[in-house]
């Protein structure tokens, strides 16, 4: 039964979802809208479970004495505070809940994502080698694309911004469209296998 | 362990070092480089320079999007208020996201701060935040009538009763939508403005989006576009060779022209898109450089092998 | 730094002292220097008398201020909070002044967001008159009603079903309302004219200090006289006496009634000019008396020369239409209706002046500058209306009308040069059709100046661009457009465009479209609407002179508007009228109202019949014409309410049904009715009175009015549907092959055969395995599919009793990765070692998460990591560290960008598909395998379309890219 219910409840929803696709009809969109407000009424409830497992796993890491388990504290520490912030100061323009989101959070995302120029740097030094003749081809383009993005590319050649916008516009959309195609195919047929029940890894467990 | 060997095992962290400093020390000392225009961003100055000086022609600038992208795009809009002010063009600003609101307050303000006598509601009007549920009623109501379809601007004035609206009634005389976006938000200025009222549109991108405007590039859909901070660069460089020059446009001048971005001619916020340029042509050939170093130490040691 | 307890204690004392510094920039400031000055309240002009303009000069931008707070009450002793405006703290505000207009229909109260309890505004000393928002106790917001006009916005079935009777004494009667409660009306207020309001403004700045209110001040919103109208044309049609108006509209036409055209003799200029300047000093004279009662009344000592010869109600709330005629027969104008029976002889029609007026229904007047007849034309000079029709549109829920006219338009957009020797042009084009004509192909003739044929291009396939050869320095050219379609459209219909020169560029510029001798741009099509509770057309939309549909929006949801002045204390009820409109009745030109409550019907009826009865005996004792008429007047609009209420065959049935809830669901249901069903009418104009008005659309069987249809089944996803009815197919075919026991092929996937390896090397390493199931919610199939490879992944894991770690960055997808883990230990037979902190939730801050996942992959130096999923900017940065940590990393992705970087940095990488087939493979079981083949013949199919679309248009043949609908 444990497995059942819920099955019944994926396959049932499946079918009528999928008749919501092919049906305009005001009954259709109706039940559709009110759905969707259901949805929105169930994630606030899964936010629960999420700090549980975030308390869970640090209160743990600080009964066990795991290595640097101080910085649990903090992470909980932050996770306490920030929360207070918000009940009660509110979340406006001005409020401390504010003023760390814009001095904490935010130079703090960007730090994460400023690392992407490094990254990309180290990445294509290593893997940019003519080992074979594919990937002769691949450092090739490579070459000129990057060229034809900035100044020197055009000091070269004025043929080089403009290979470097074919590659991007033929080879690279064309390889992009078949990749597409078959990752669309993968979601019907993955849709498909969860809807008939083959599928149910989703549920737990293997089969 | 001779130096390819080296250069084959390098520590990455040598390689985040370096790109570091070809990001950092560029954008603390200026240097001068040479900027190539291209097509589309001559475009789009000629057709704005075209309107210089005349009361029946202005520009709107449409600002859509948000503070992560102003590296990219705020040099783009400041330089073309600046162009605007120097050859006294009159231009709209208008926006229709909230975060975008005090982008446009922001360039306005940083171009205005040289021309003392450029006024609001005179030179130029900022039509200030509209809801986005009205986009497409404003945008299709402009093509009547400008006035009834903004209704008021920033500062609450009714606009029809503005001098600047003084000989600008709809997109007969509003003759360019000059959007700037990080999304493909221009499309919509095309296929309705564009294809009802035959009104001009160009575009301001952040270069990951340009890709996919080039097809109506191509089309003649968009009359220019400026992408990336390239784009920005350029336009500042068409700026300063000519318009705060009081010239017309010339091909053959602008490549032949050096603009020096050292010294203090030229405000540090008028030069932004140029310094922003040169780290990113400098990060871009170390890192073509290391590609290739890694490469000749590879066959080196791949030919000491055979041997 | 090694972390240790006093290490930690340095940290928490930092944190504490970053907070602590929070609020520093609110400390020794002076109050005074906060509070705005200039603060000044004004009457909007040319309204209503519903609206104030608020004003005051903003703070220095060095104070830092972060917004503005406006209170509004009708005493000086509280006022509510209104409105902040927020102002951005960096660059400030850039003009001298601010402004908050107080004006419209605007918030007022509704259950969502107003406070529970009345609460004093923060930072204000004890004694203060700021409160916040009004709240939702009724003690409080109840005797605010009064103060405002207040309109309630109730949806139907709250209206209908939860409405309470509620019976009130008021001056010895007992009137009958239907009470709702806050939870079912939606509140939104206008200022009342003449009524004295008080406001205040606060600043608050960037550490959320709240400073002190300025002075108080007040003001009177006032009725004004109506905007001036900017343009007037008149013309006359002289072979059919007929003269035609056309105007421009104001941008406020809140509480305008009338429309109305004058005309008079040029030698009366100067005493109309005389009339229009005393309205001016009867203006100010009526607000000189409202403000100080001891001021004589303005006696009026003109007369208006102008003679009315047309008027119309307007459509209010709604656009009205802005054009209007007038017959002139015999030398007369006559609109009944109105009373307009004026003298006019059109052989001295250049003597005369027009004038146009809107009123409002304050009696205020205001006329347009006079001018002369704009033209003098000829019927044949009209435009041409092309045959129009309105249908239900297809395929949808049933809220569009589709309204269609004319034959097909095409219309050069923009021209460009593809090479530097400017012989290779491209033509951009758009085409407008509507559903009657299906376009098949377009042939563009490209002709140069001397008129000599370059080239024919047929375009068979619109893309709406084509690619034509030119001779070298070409600057001018002709294209001639025509249609091939599903009809015919004769041999004359063709368009011809001129390619001019544009200044300041190299491209040519498309010139004025022509249709024959007609400029296609030169006029517009405007379509109106009424609904059958309408008493007047209001405007659907404005379509340029090259569109040929429109497609017009019937709503489903009618809500009820009503005003709300009273409440019920007791019963916590807001009291609004129980009656409502059911439709309208064009033949006495009233409506017809039902209430909720039987009951009130009747004594509805025998309230009209008591002023009949008492004007009736009224009647003996008048002596002036005037008064008799008007009595007359009264006494047949009653009988005419009560006619209506006994003869209308809808409210006849509603009141013979018994039950309350059926007669209500009946009414409801007629009101609906009314309310979506349409009729149309189009005019086509030149925006200069020379315009052309259709009559209401009548079609085939006699229809007049449409009511959008809700349709069972989208026709145009029927090839979907086919599509994914072979694919079903196929998996069943597929499986049952499987089942019997073929041998299917699946291609091996390297990146697949490498899980077991790269587990075990982490078994034989003896440290943990990681796992990221990518970084988007439940509903992407991509994170099933991830989740699928977890579950045999997991069950390897704990096979070999490895620690699988699973960060997750959705909560939603936590509980569903724990029990998968879980599962998978209970099936290896191994649930003692299942722990629950395995699969963790670490942020929903996508760099955050980031970071998480690589300090564990530092810290617990994971030998195996795999990423699978849907990945966006971070892929990178966790691919990258997991290669520096030496780890084996298998990813598999759908993230078009995200492939490229994953390649680089793993060992093994799914590509797109491969991660949706990830979980077949492992599986092998028959089912999952066949439908991983049905999926492999259904590319096939997908492939052979391809390649014969390809070769079938290359041939002309466009019937099969045609049949796949374009989204």
């Amino acid at each position: 039964m444990k497995r059942q219910i819920p099955l019944i409840i994926v396959m049932s929803l499946g079918f009528l979802f999928f008749a919501h696709t092919f049906i305009p009809h005001k009954f259709s969109q109706d039940f559709y809208d009110w759905y969707v407000s259901w949805t929105k009424a169930m994630s606030p409830f899964a936010v629960i479970l999420g700090i549980m497992s975030l308390f869970m796993v640090h209160t743990t890491k600080i009964q066990r004495k795991v290595p640097n388990w101080q910085y649990s504290f903090v992470t909980l520490g932050a996770l306490v505070f920030t929360a207070f912030a918000g009940f009660a100061w509110g979340t406006n323009e001005g409020t401390p809940f504010m003023w760390l989101f814009k001095n904490v959070q935010m130079p703090m995302s960007a730090t994460m994502f400023s690392l992407l120029a490094f990254y990309i740097a180290s990445a294509a030094y290593k893997a940019f080698r003519a080992r074979s003749a594919q990937a002769t081809v691949l450092l090739i383009a490579a070459i000129i694309v990057m060229l034809g993005q900035v100044p020197l590319g055009q000091i070269i050649s004025k043929w080089i911004p403009i290979t470097s916008t074919w590659i991007l516009n033929v080879p690279n959309l064309a390889a992009k469209r078949g990749i597409m195609t078959g990752v669309g195919l993968g979601m019907v047929a993955t849709s498909l296998k969860i809807i008939l029940g083959i599928e149910r890894t989703y549920l737990g467990g293997g089969d | 362990m001779n130096f390819f060997d080296r250069m084959q095992n390098l520590d990455r962290r040598w390689i985040y070092l370096v790109v570091a400093l070809a990001i950092i020390v560029p954008l603390l000392i200026p240097f001068n480089s040479k900027t190539y225009t291209t097509e589309p961003s001559e475009n789009v100055y000629k057709m704005i320079d075209s309107f210089a000086g005349k009361d029946n022609k202005a520009i709107l600038m449409c600002v859509s999007h948000d503070a992560s992208t102003i590296a990219e795009l705020f040099p783009m809009e400041v330089s073309v208020l600046r162009h605007c002010f120097e050859r006294d063009i009159k231009v709209f600003t208008i926006c229709f996201m909230p975060q975008s609101a005090p982008l446009v307050d922001y360039a306005i303000n940083t171009a205005k701060e040289d021309f003392p006598n450029i006024k609001s509601g005179v030179n130029y009007c900022n039509f200030g935040y509209k809801p986005y549920s009205l986009f497409l009623p404003i945008l299709l109501g402009m093509g009547d009538n400008i006035g009834e379809a903004v209704e008021t601007d920033a500062e609450g004035r009714k606009v029809e009763n503005l001098e600047i609206m003084e000989n600008i009634r709809n997109y007969e005389d509003l003759n360019l939508v000059m959007d700037f976006s990080a999304s493909g938000s221009v499309i919509s200025w095309i296929t309705y403005a564009r294809v009802k009222f035959g009104v001009n549109v160009a575009a301001g991108i952040t270069a990951v989006m340009a890709a996919d405007n080039y097809p109506y590039l191509q089309s003649g859909q968009l009359i220019g576009m400026l992408s990336g901070l390239k784009g920005a660069a350029e336009y500042e460089k068409m700026v300063d060779v000519f318009a705060a020059k009081g010239k017309a446009f010339s091909k053959e001048t602008i490549n032949n022209t050096w603009i020096k971005i050292t010294g203090n001619d030229i405000p540090t916020k008028f030069k932004k898109a140029r310094i922003g340029m040169n780290a990113q042509s400098i990060a871009h050939i170390m890192i073509i450089v290391f590609i290739i170093l890694g490469n000749i130490g590879y066959f080196v040691n791949k030919n000491k092998k055979k041997g | 730094m090694r972390l240790n307890n006093r290490n930690t204690g340095k940290i928490l004392f930092f944190l504490i002292f970053i907070i602590s510094m929070l609020p520093i920039n609110s400390f020794a400031l002076n109050d005074q220097d906060f509070i705005v000055e200039d603060l000044k309240v004004t009457d909007i002009p040319e309204d209503d008398g519903s609206g104030l303009m608020i004003s005051w000069k903003p703070l220095l931008k060095e104070q830092r201020i972060i917004e503005y707070r406006v209170y509004r009450g009708t005493t000086p002793d509280s006022m509510f909070f209104v409105q902040k405006i927020d102002v951005n703290v960096k660059t400030g505000v850039s003009g001298d002044v601010m402004y908050y207009y107080d004006k419209d229909f605007n918030y007022f109260l509704t259950v969502d967001e107003a406070p529970g309890k009345l609460k004093k505004e923060k930072g204000q000393p004890k004694d203060t008159k700021l409160y916040r928002n009004i709240p939702r106790d009724l003690k409080i917001n109840g005797p605010q009603l009064k103060n405002y006009d207040i309109l309630g916005v109730i949806e139907e079935k709250d209206f209908y079903y939860h409405s309470q009777k509620i019976e009130v004494q008021e001056d010895d009667k007992t009137n009958v309302y239907a009470g709702l409660k806050l939870r079912h009306v939606d509140m939104y207020k206008k200022l009342k004219a003449d009524k004295e309001y008080f406001y205040n403004v606060i600043a608050v700045n960037e550490a959320r200090k709240y400073f002190l209110p300025a002075e108080t001040v007040s003001g009177f919103p006032r009725d004004n006289a109506p905007e001036k109208t900017k343009e007037l044309f008149a013309v006359l049609i002289n072979d059919l006496n007929k003269l035609q108006f056309e105007w421009s509209l104001p941008l406020f036409i809140d509480g305008i009634q009338y429309h109305t055209v004058y005309y008079f003799n040029k030698s009366e200029i100067e005493d109309f000019n005389k009339y229009i300047e005393e309205l001016d000093v009867i203006e100010k004279n009526n607000f000189a008396r409202k403000a100080d009662s001891t001021i004589v009344k303005y006696e009026a000592s003109c007369k208006n020369p102008a003679k009315m010869i047309f008027r119309r109600n307007t459509a209010y709330p709604y656009t009205s239409i802005n054009t209007g005629s007038a017959t002139i027969q015999e030398g007369k104008i006559v609109i009944e209706k109105f009373g307009i029976d004026t003298e006019f002889n059109s052989e001295n029609i250049s003597e005369y002046l027009f004038v146009f007026s809107l009123s409002k229904y304050s009696g205020y007047e205001t006329f347009s500058d006079p001018i002369e007849l704009t033209d003098n034309i000829l019927s044949s000079e009209l435009p041409d209306i092309p045959p129009f029709k309105v249908v239900d549109r297809k395929n949808d829920k049933g809220d569009y009308n589709n309204v269609l006219w004319g034959k097909p338009v095409v219309n050069i957009t923009g021209t460009s040069f593809l090479n530097e020797m400017r012989t290779k042009m491209m033509i951009s084009y758009e085409y407008n059709t509507n559903i009657d004509y299906k376009v098949h192909n377009i042939f563009f003739e490209i002709y140069d100046s001397s008129g000599n044929m370059i080239t024919r291009f047929n375009e068979y396939y619109q893309d709406n661009k084509i690619i034509v050869k030119v001779p070298e320095n070409t600057d001018f050219l002709t294209v001639k457009i025509s249609f091939k379609c599903n009809k015919e459209l004769g041999d004359d219909y063709i368009f011809t465009q001129n390619l001019i020169p544009q200044e300041n560029s190299n491209t040519l510029k498309p010139d004025i479209l022509m249709l024959e001798n007609e400029d296609i741009d030169a006029f517009s099509y405007k379509v109106y609407k009424r609904n059958l509770t309408d008493s007047e057309f209001r405007l659907a939309k404005k379509m340029a002179g090259a569109q040929r549909e429109q497609d017009d929006f019937v709503n489903f949801d009618n809500k009820h508007f009503k005003l709300v002045g009273k409440f019920d204390l007791e019963k916590g009820s807001y009291l609004i009228s129980s009656s409502f409109l059911v439709k309208q009745n064009y033949e006495n030109e009233s409506g017809v109202s039902s209430n909720l409550f039987v009951s009130e019907v009747e004594k509805t009826i025998k309230n009209y019949q008591d002023e009949i009865s008492k004007y009736t005996s009224q009647k003996d004792t008048l002596t002036t014409e005037e008064e008799i008429k008007q009595a007359d007047e009264t006494i047949e609009h009653y009988q005419n309410e009560i006619n209506n209420i006994q003869n209308n065959p809808i409210l006849k049935t509603a009141d013979a049904i018994k039950s309350h809830k059926s007669r209500v669901k009946y009414l409801a249901a007629e009101r609906t009715k009314a309310k979506r069903n349409f009729e149309y009418k189009i005019i086509k104009s030149d925006g200069k009175a020379c315009f052309t008005e259709s009559i209401v659309y009548v079609d085939a069987e006699g229809n007049d009015h449409f009511i959008p249809i809700s349709n069972w089944f989208k026709g145009n996803m029927l090839p979907a549907l086919f599509a994914t009815l072979i694919f079903g197919g196929l998996v069943f075919v597929m499986v049952g092959k499987a089942k019997k026991g073929h041998d299917l092929f699946i291609r091996p996937i390297a990146g697949l055969e490498e899980i077991d390896n790269a587990i075990g090397r982490a078994t034989e390493m003896g440290r943990p395995i990681l796992f990221v199931p990518g970084l988007s919610g439940i509903s992407d199939v991509a994170t099933l599919a991830a989740l699928a490879i977890l579950g045999r992944v997991a069950k390897k894991a704990a096979e070999y009793d490895t620690r699988i770690l699973v960060p997750v960055k959705d909560y939603i997808v936590l509980p569903i990765a724990q029990e998968i883990v879980k599962e998978a230990h209970y099936e290896a037979g191994r649930p003692d070692t299942y722990d629950k902190n395995s699969v963790f939730f670490i942020t929903t801050a996508q760099f955050a998460f980031v970071a998480g996942v690589n300090g564990i992959m530092i810290r617990e130096k994971t030998a195996t990591n795999f990423y699978m999923g849907m990945f966006f900017a971070e892929a990178l940065i966790m691919a990258e560290t997991g290669s520096s940590t030496g780890a084996i990393q298998i990813a598999g992705t759908d993230a078009i960008t995200q492939i490229p970087f994953f390649i680089t940095t793993c060992d093994y990488t799914l590509i797109g598909e491969e991660l949706y087939a990830a979980s077949a493979y492992l599986a092998r079981e028959p089912l999952m395998l066949g439908t991983l083949k049905a999926q492999d013949y259904t590319k096939f199919l997908i492939l052979v379309f391809i390649i014969v679309g390809t070769v079938l248009s290359s041939a002309h043949l466009t019937f099969l890219i045609n049949s796949f609908p374009e989204k």
